[in-house]
């Protein structure tokens, strides 16, 4: 289906129940990054290139396909959305008055809002992952130090850098019983995937490829990851066990698939992709 | 600069929209009136290139992390991309460049061009004009030098497509126009939106007059009353004589046809993807293909990447390579490699000059937060068609990529080089008295 088709995004349930090929969710081929399932996975939330000079958070209705700005006020760029477990915390990186990228950390129960900000005025928190049990998000920091895996409590607060290796480190992800973080990093050569305690102890590489192994997803099973790689010449969306084995292309296109995001349930994922000429979310069962 | 009207096209869903047409009072075809330097026919002789369509990367694309990847370099300065083979044989691009890598055979890369200053709004200004600004200001942007050497029926000759001026935070970029010939030189700017709808900045005075309004005279009149009375004297000297060519721009089905993308397949369309960078260069395309002599085609307006007012430029002081991964990668791979293959497959690359650069590269050497900073001494730039030998790499750089190891390639070498092939040689650059004893870069010929 072409990019052109008029029609606005629409989707039922219907448009979740098992089938072998992608099934598309969205329409409007506008650049889409970062999705990831909240309310319980009644919704989606995911950035979007909404204007040359905005990108915003939205949230896509799975009820009724309705679509809307999650923060609707706010006219600076917003990126990478966490929600935790039971949807009481979110998070999102957000641009400043200098070339920053700072944490906007919520607690939507006590409607309190926090702001981690890095010391450098051009350093950058980015893809925060909420640790199951509410109490701290790990992020990408690229500030002094370099590129590494951080930590701060729901405050904003007690920053703890994870990782101290050479390399980039980025995409961390907690584990769903909240005891490990996978995450890619560049430490050996090229990006690949590893895990580590939650404290940042007893890593492990996952991923052996030629390419990037990048953007893990932790499923809710505790099974299971997704993530992306360009293992194959492009990108693709993969799974593989917890411990790195059995890895398998899910989407299989020549187009770009990319930010895979599991539903709680675990049955399957929403990517990005733009196999039809826009970017638009997908969606793909994946069966255990 | 002033709008002179306004037109309705169909978006790709078929819904119509209202797109301005605006005529700059001192717009580049209003040059028809300067003194020309050469004959048209004497230009379309020595002219292997009829179009120039620049690509400009405004903010400073990381060399390493694209087309000269350095994996053995010590860790602080090679970056975490794997580097893919190419169709060249023995070159390499990092991995976020797999379309282009397939298709290295259709354009030549240089590794060796260097700049003379590390600030955007300098480097931009002498990347586009060839040098430094002296007492008179900048020389005139390499397109409005063509342009005034060259006009194109019912279309402006010089076109920026942009959503306004480019530049930094600071202010646009000097040498983005005429320079030092004045403002009468400076693009017509046209902004295209991710769904390819066409829009004029600025000003749009005419609201509401559509092409099939323009028939009804009193209407024009009365607009041209709100127009004088909200215009310095000096200016309303000037409109007079641009009105009826404003007015045969406006109603032109050439310049109409080339502005109107819902023209286009919509499988073309896809292949350029929905972004403003995508569409604009579809939109690029079609204005060399309606006979622009010169488009330039900007990523962004502005440099910057996150500053609240900015619209993803290259400039990645922060999260280089989340960036390049997540965004600037994969999208220029897409848009550049479809933009080659829809020239090539409608035979207008051989007759349309293809150049993509930004004003410098990055610093090889890592910062201190994981990013690249400005570097000038050693960046890269893409050339395609009109007359340039496909398949070559022109230039080495160090292990580090940090300086060229070959003759360095100055912008100066790069602007004689584009007008070179499109047909304004030696003698008609001295009379401009532009890019005097520029040297072409003969290695891509």
């Amino acid at each position: 289906m072409s990019s052109s088709d008029p029609s606005p995004a629409r989707l039922s349930a219907a448009d979740l129940v098992p089938s072998d090929a992608p099934r598309r969710l969205t329409r409007d081929g506008k650049l889409k990054l970062t999705p990831v399932f909240a309310a319980g996975g009644r919704d989606i939330v995911f950035a979007e290139h909404e204007s040359p000079n905005l990108v915003a958070l939205r949230r896509l209705s799975l009820a009724d396909g309705s679509e809307e700005r999650l923060h609707p006020t706010l006219r600076a760029h917003q990126f990478d959305p966490a929600f935790s477990a039971d949807g009481r915390y979110h998070c999102y990186a957000m641009s400043a008055t200098s070339p920053q990228l700072v944490l906007v950390l919520q607690d939507l129960t006590e409607k309190k809002q926090s702001t981690f900000q890095p010391q450098d005025s051009r350093a950058t928190a980015r893809y925060p992952s909420i640790a199951p049990d509410g109490t701290r998000v790990v992020f990408s920091l690229s500030d002094v130090g370099g590129q590494q895996i951080a930590a701060v409590n729901m405050q904003g607060q007690e920053l703890t850098r994870l990782t101290q290796s050479a390399g980039m480190n980025d995409w961390p992800a907690f584990s769903p019983d909240g005891r490990q973080i996978c995450f890619g990093s560049s430490r050996d050569g090229d990006l690949e995937l590893y895990v580590m305690n939650a404290d940042g102890s007893a890593v492990r590489r996952l991923t052996r490829s030629p390419g990037r192994d990048v953007r893990p997803a932790w499923c809710p099973d505790g099974k299971r990851i997704a993530f992306s790689s360009t293992r194959d010449g492009n990108h693709e969306i993969y799974v593989m066990s917890a411990d790195g084995s059995g890895q398998r292309n899910i989407t299989n296109h020549p187009a770009r698939d990319d930010f895979p995001a599991w539903h709680p349930d675990g049955r399957g994922l929403v990517f990005v992709s733009d196999r039809d000429g826009g970017s638009d979310l997908y969606w793909v069962d994946v069966p255990a | 600069m002033l709008e002179v009207g306004s037109f309705r096209c169909r978006d790709c869903q078929g819904t119509t929209r209202r797109a301005f047409l605006r005529a700059g009072l001192l717009a580049p075809w209003a040059g028809a009136a300067l003194p020309r330097v050469l004959t048209q026919a004497a230009a379309a002789e020595t002219a292997r290139a009829r179009s120039i369509l620049l690509v400009w990367l405004g903010g400073g694309p990381s060399h390493l992390d694209l087309f000269d990847p350095k994996p053995k370099a010590p860790v602080e300065y090679r970056g975490p991309f794997a580097t893919i083979a190419t169709r060249t044989p023995g070159v390499r691009f990092t991995e976020l460049l797999p379309r282009l890598a397939a298709r290295s055979d259709r354009f030549s890369l240089i590794r060796s061009n260097v700049n003379f200053d590390g600030d955007h709004l300098i480097a931009g200004s002498i990347a586009l004009t060839g040098s430094p600004a002296n007492a008179g200001g900048y020389p005139p942007n390499f397109g409005a030098v063509l342009a005034r050497r060259r006009s194109a029926a019912g279309l402006p000759s010089f076109v920026s497509l942009a959503r306004g001026p480019i530049g930094d935070g600071r202010g646009p970029l000097q040498g983005y126009g005429g320079g030092s010939w004045g403002q009468g030189y400076d693009p017509f700017m046209v902004s295209c939106s991710e769904r390819g709808e066409v829009d004029i900045p600025n000003l749009k005075l005419f609201e509401g007059l559509t092409p099939a309004r323009l028939g009804d005279r009193q209407l024009v009149l009365k607009e041209l009353d709100t127009l004088r009375r909200s215009i310095d004297t000096t200016r309303l000297e000037q409109w007079d004589g641009l009105h009826r060519r404003a007015h045969e721009l406006l109603t032109s089905p050439d310049a109409r046809q080339a502005f109107d993308l819902s023209r286009e397949r919509a499988q073309t369309r896809d292949a350029y993807g929905y972004t403003s960078f995508g569409q604009s260069c579809l939109l690029g395309r079609r204005l060399v293909e309606a006979g622009v002599p010169y488009v330039q085609v900007n990523w962004s307006q502005f440099v910057e990447v996150f500053y609240q007012f900015s619209d993803y430029g290259w400039d990645t002081h922060a999260d280089n390579f989340g960036l390049l991964a997540d965004w600037h990668g994969p999208l220029f791979d897409r848009v550049f490699a479809t933009l080659l293959d829809d020239l090539d497959e409608r035979g207008l690359l051989a007759t349309t000059l293809v150049v993509c650069m930004g004003e410098f590269g990055r610093t090889p050497r890592i910062n201190a937060i994981g990013s690249r900073d400005h570097w000038h001494p050693c960046y890269f730039s893409l050339w395609a068609g009109g007359g340039v030998e496909p398949g070559r790499v022109v230039g080495e750089s160090d292990p580090r990529g940090e300086h060229p190891l070959t003759r360095p390639i100055t912008p100066a070498m790069v602007g004689t080089t584009m007008l070179e092939l499109a047909g304004i040689p030696t003698a008609a650059r001295a009379e401009l008295r532009v890019l005097e004893g520029g040297r072409v870069i003969d290695e891509l010929l």
